[in-house]
């Protein structure tokens, strides 16, 4: 039987339906029968979906790209 | 895959070597190869490490066969510059030897434990559960842009692939040659890093 902590480390590996049949299957006992477990993946699949959620960093502005393609081709150019 | 289409778009003009194409390319892309890039050779090479490619992507763009896709074709390129220039320097460091040494997550995730390895107390209430509203909480995306910064800089290449990006685990793999089992363990901890800034936030209002 798993324990909670065990769980808890399982849990993203659940998630990404990377448990053996076995693994799977006694992890969904753990959280069939444990309400602090359920909270806790419960709480990590919002943050899952929040993280991927997030906007990408801020593409780089017109000038930076335009600076870092133009010294680009000026090396490519020498080479 | 999320800039796909416009990858697609320009894949003609990129092979014919259209610079605006590839100016565009940079501006998609230029960010994401430097987290990547990060977690391969650190902060002090990676903006060297990123020149160096996109002068060998501009090259090798009229033979690109699109049998992977532009995103990991790219990435891999960064990977395979990233791994010379520290070969260069004769420090190269494998992220698996890397991955045991950020264990502060996991930490303060097993103290949360009994020695039985049970919770010691109910995880906190949230008082919401929904992303979408979360996302809307200006402070506390404040604080989980402060908290990706202090990601290790796998853990962050990572998240960024397989929660920002969506990529494939086996292509994450790949790109940072790591093991599945070890990719998962950085991503797992990297959510729970977030998770304990939301919890945070749930709780205090603050970070």
């Amino acid at each position: 039987m798993l324990s909670c902590r065990d769980l808890a480390e399982k849990a993203s590996d659940h998630i990404e339906k990377k448990l053996s049949f076995r693994e799977a299957l006694s992890y969904r006992l753990h959280l069939f029968l444990c309400g602090y477990c359920r909270k806790f993946v419960r709480h990590l699949k919002t943050t899952i979906e929040f993280g991927q959620r997030l906007p990408e960093p801020e593409p780089l502005s017109d000038e930076e790209a335009e600076k870092i393609a133009a010294q680009t081709f000026e090396k490519s150019d020498q080479e | 895959m999320l800039h796909k289409a416009q990858d697609e778009e320009d894949i003609d003009a990129l092979r014919r070597g259209d610079r605006a194409a590839f100016t565009r390319l940079v501006q998609r892309y230029h960010r994401p190869m430097l987290v990547i890039a990060r977690a391969i050779v650190g902060d002090v090479w990676a903006e060297e490490v990123l020149q160096e490619a996109w002068v060998s992507i501009n090259r090798a763009l009229p033979r690109f066969e699109g049998r992977s896709s532009l995103q990991t074709w790219l990435y891999t390129i960064v990977r395979n510059e990233a791994r010379t220039r520290l070969s260069k320097e004769s420090r190269y460091v494998s992220l698996e030897s890397t991955i045991g040494s950020h264990e502060d997550t996991i930490e303060s995730l097993n103290m949360q434990f009994k020695k039985d390895g049970h919770w010691q107390n109910s995880p906190a209430n949230w008082h919401t559960d929904s992303p979408l509203q979360l996302l809307e909480q200006t402070q506390l995306r404040q604080c989980i842009d402060r908290t990706l910064s202090t990601l290790s800089a796998d853990q962050c290449a990572v998240f960024t692939m397989r929660d920002l990006q969506q990529m494939d685990l086996q292509e994450i793999c790949n790109i940072l040659e790591l093991s599945s089992s070890n990719v998962r363990v950085l991503l797992h901890r990297a959510r729970l890093s977030l998770m304990q800034v939301i919890d945070r936030y749930q709780e205090t209002g603050t970070c």
